[in-house]
């Protein structure tokens, strides 16, 4: 199974567990996704998918000026993207657990 | 010290190119999912090099969809595209062949730009000049352009034309420029370049005297014909009008204030 196809469905979670841990930019939200495990996630999904939750007021961002190169973005969570965050989760151990089940049932 | 950021050339160029495909959007939504985004591509061109960059077009798309916005509006013209898509490839390959070689000579050459802004602002009035002004009258071209006396106006005038379009202040050299100022931008350089060398040639080449000669000649005064012009106790076959630097000026007539007659420029009879 194409495992890009499983992380669109998640990947708004896994962002937001990893901006909840600690603020961060673009392309070290990117680079922490990476080290997590999720190797093939692209660049312009998580870039968008931080625009869009912060968009929906999930995440609140602010910029940091660079005395070498441009200005970086940073991002946080806000209290409604930690709820959105405990509520996901909750979904997502529910989700994994119940195709876990049927996975295991479902061997010869 | 107070220094502009640097930003790699090809995460400059990868970046504008993302925000052309993003030009449908509204510009808050735009400078939104564009901000920080030199940022992001500059540290994955310095951890994974420039190749990494990839593919504006996909780029964009992702980037758009992950973003919860719908896919790029049918509003520009496939023409335009088309030609964007050329340009956009050019300077590419451009770039790869330029930011390959040794010693960073791309980068010298573009901090020289300005002196560039200006040379071009030069060559383009010398060019009007030599085709409407002096040049078309035969006077040949001076360093600061005569153009019947507007010269060093217009030169002010048109380095801040050049300037400004140089910094992408103004059309058609704004940042969010169309093909068609593309086109118009690199077509007004091709020619300038072009017209540099004939330029130059012709405001070194001095007074045009000097290429036809100088045939003013004398006799001494002893065989003084009464019809010829004498001055300093010699007589003068042939004059000549010419001008501060020497260069001859056509079509005038020497006037003698004391009889009120014009006189002859050349005397057949010397």
């Amino acid at each position: 199974m194409d495992s890009t196809q499983l992380l669109k469905g998640v990947l708004d979670l896994a962002v937001l567990a990893v901006v909840d841990d600690e603020d961060g930019y673009g392309y070290d939200v990117v680079r922490r996704l990476r080290a997590g495990g999720l190797d093939e996630v692209g660049d312009a999904s998580v870039y968008g998918t931080l625009r869009r939750l912060y968009a929906a007021g999930a995440l609140t961002s602010y910029v940091v000026a660079s005395e070498s190169g441009p200005h970086r973005k940073y991002y946080g969570i806000t209290p409604t993207g930690r709820d959105q965050l405990k509520t996901q989760r909750d979904d997502w151990a529910h989700f994994s657990t119940t195709v876990t089940n049927l996975l295991q049932g479902a061997r010869p | 010290m107070n220094t502009a950021p640097v930003v790699r050339p090809e995460v400059e160029q990868f970046v504008a190119a993302v925000r052309e495909r993003f030009a449908d959007l509204d510009p808050d939504e735009r400078e939104d999912l564009l901000d920080g985004l030199e940022a992001d591509m500059s540290d994955l061109a310095d951890e994974r090099g420039p190749e990494a960059l990839g593919d504006p077009d996909a780029y964009a798309a992702e980037l758009r969809a992950a973003a919860g916005l719908p896919p790029a509006g049918r509003g520009r013209r496939p023409v335009a595209e088309r030609v964007e898509g050329w340009l956009d490839g050019a300077r590419r390959r451009w770039d790869a062949v330029a930011l390959g070689l040794p010693g960073d000579p791309w980068g010298l050459a573009r901090s020289l730009r300005p002196v560039w802004w200006v040379l071009r602002a030069w060559v383009a009035l010398q060019v009007v000049d030599l085709l409407f002004g002096s040049g078309a009258r035969n006077f040949g071209l001076s360093p600061v352009p005569s153009l019947l006396g507007w010269g060093l106006p217009l030169l002010v005038v048109a380095v801040l034309v050049s300037v400004q379009m140089g910094r992408g202040k103004w059309w058609p050299g704004r940042g969010d420029r169309g093909a068609a100022a593309r086109v118009l931008l690199l077509a007004m350089n091709v020619a300038a370049i072009a017209a540099v060398p004939v330029t130059v040639t012709e405001v070194l080449t001095p007074a045009k005297v000097a290429a036809w000669g100088m045939d003013e000649w004398t006799h001494p005064v002893s065989d003084v014909d009464p019809g010829v012009i004498a001055y300093d106790g010699r007589q003068v076959c042939t004059l000549r009008v010419v001008d501060e630097q020497g260069r001859r000026v056509e079509g005038l007539r020497v006037l003698d204030a004391t009889s009120g007659e014009l006189l002859p420029l050349n005397n057949p009879s010397c």
